[in-house]
């Protein structure tokens, strides 16, 4: 059964957010899981969705260390 | 130029910032646990980046808005870590607006070591946890004279002091441990040209615990392991014809290692340099340092360019800087 985590992050340099983490999802090397990852206008929207549980848990942890660094570093 | 760097190719989060002239700020977070576990390393790097760079601003008294340049390890490495600080450079760089540059972690190991010693063309010996390698400028690359067929020297050491019960990275201890060694154990020494390999002497000493006092066997591990690599590297030199040695990387720490780098180089008339540790080991200057001569150099990259690549070679770098 495919599992789905969907997140909207709202940010006024959300260009920069988009930009940084795009790289990463792009290059990353998880092929058990896939991922949509949008700038829309008035968010950016990301969405990993996958059968495997372990692998979606996995790859939500991964975008979350990146968020956490690029949203720190966004205004430090 | 102000150029900021930042390392994360393993255990190590650092941050550096330096100047044409001088290294204004060095500072590093080291994840320790039983080796390096990749994602609880890139867990520690998102942690503490945020710290370590508000670090090194301080210390070297510069602000964000005065720098020119974002430096960043982009490979050879442990893929989760790498991308901690890729990620970080990517949002400093277009947060900033100012230029990116993505370099090769052994060889900025070379250039900080001639940065800060006097050697201006040396056979470099760079050994560390992931990498051991025998390196030389030659026809426009840094050509790999010799290197490991298998595991690196430090990560030789960390996976023995493990099996000791040491904690990791266990260095110290180990050095410590060979200064009390009196009895030679036979280990396979291992080199084929200029290529060695370790995992057959690591596989030996293993033996041996239950049977010998670990000081001799630590002390015969590594009297082993560093013969080999001073030998390769003396080949090099002659081969070469460079009479200039660089030992860096994590290991060049231990006192035995240089000491024998020393007498190999004053028995052959030839110099011998080691950079000051902390400029050794894995760190963020040598990556500012690295970026900043390779942006004076010409090179560029886009935002599109700075994916991370784990296994990036030594010798498939473009060396831009040199003539």
């Amino acid at each position: 059964m495919e599992r789905k985590i969907k997140i909207r992050i709202y940010t006024p340099k959300k260009d920069i957010v988009y930009k940084a983490l795009k790289m990463e999802i792009d290059s990353a090397p998880y092929r058990k899981t896939s991922t949509v990852f949008e700038n829309k206008e008035d968010f950016l929207y990301l969405q990993i969705s996958s059968e495997d549980l372990s692998a979606l848990r996995g790859t939500f942890n991964s975008y979350m260390n990146w968020l956490k660094v690029i949203m720190e570093n966004l205004d430090s | 130029m102000i150029s900021l760097g930042i390392e994360s190719t393993a255990h190590t989060l650092g941050i550096g910032i330096v100047n044409e002239k001088e290294v204004l700020a060095n500072e590093s977070s080291v994840y320790s646990g039983e080796g390096i576990h990749p994602r609880k390393a890139a867990d520690h790097h998102a942690r503490v980046l945020k710290g370590v760079l508000e670090s090194a601003l301080r210390k070297s008294g510069v602000s964000l808005e005065n720098l020119d340049l974002i430096s960043f390890s982009q490979g050879p490495g442990i893929g989760p870590c790498l991308r901690i600080g890729a990620t970080a450079a990517r949002t400093l760089s277009l947060r900033l607006e100012i230029p990116i540059i993505g370099v090769n972690h052994c060889v900025s190991h070379i250039e900080i070591g001639k940065f800060t010693t006097e050697a201006r063309d040396p056979v470099t010996l760079y050994v560390s946890g992931g990498n051991t390698q025998i390196i030389a400028y030659t026809a426009k690359r840094y050509r790999v004279f010799g290197e490991t067929l298998d595991i690196g020297i430090g990560n030789m050491q960390d996976t023995f002091g493990r099996a000791l019960g040491l904690k990791f990275p266990c260095g110290k201890e180990m050095d410590n441990l060979i200064s009390k060694g009196k009895k030679y154990l036979h280990i396979p020494y291992t080199i084929k040209g200029m290529d060695f390999s370790f995992s057959g002497m690591l596989t030996e000493a293993l033996k041996y615990l239950g049977k010998e006092k670990k000081e001799d066997i630590a002390f015969s591990l590594m009297e082993t392991a560093f013969s080999t690599v001073v030998e390769a590297s003396e080949r090099a030199l002659a081969h070469t014809g460079k009479r200039e040695l660089l030992l860096t990387g994590g290991m060049a720490a231990s006192p035995r290692l240089r000491e024998m780098c020393e007498i190999m180089c004053k028995e052959r008339g030839d110099r011998f340099y080691v950079p000051p540790f902390d400029l050794c080991r894995d760190n963020g200057a040598m990556i500012a340092y690295q970026g900043m001569i390779e942006y004076k150099s010409g090179k560029r990259m886009r935002i599109e360019d700075t994916a991370v690549k784990q296994k990036w070679r030594t010798d498939e770098v473009d060396v831009t800087w040199l003539s």
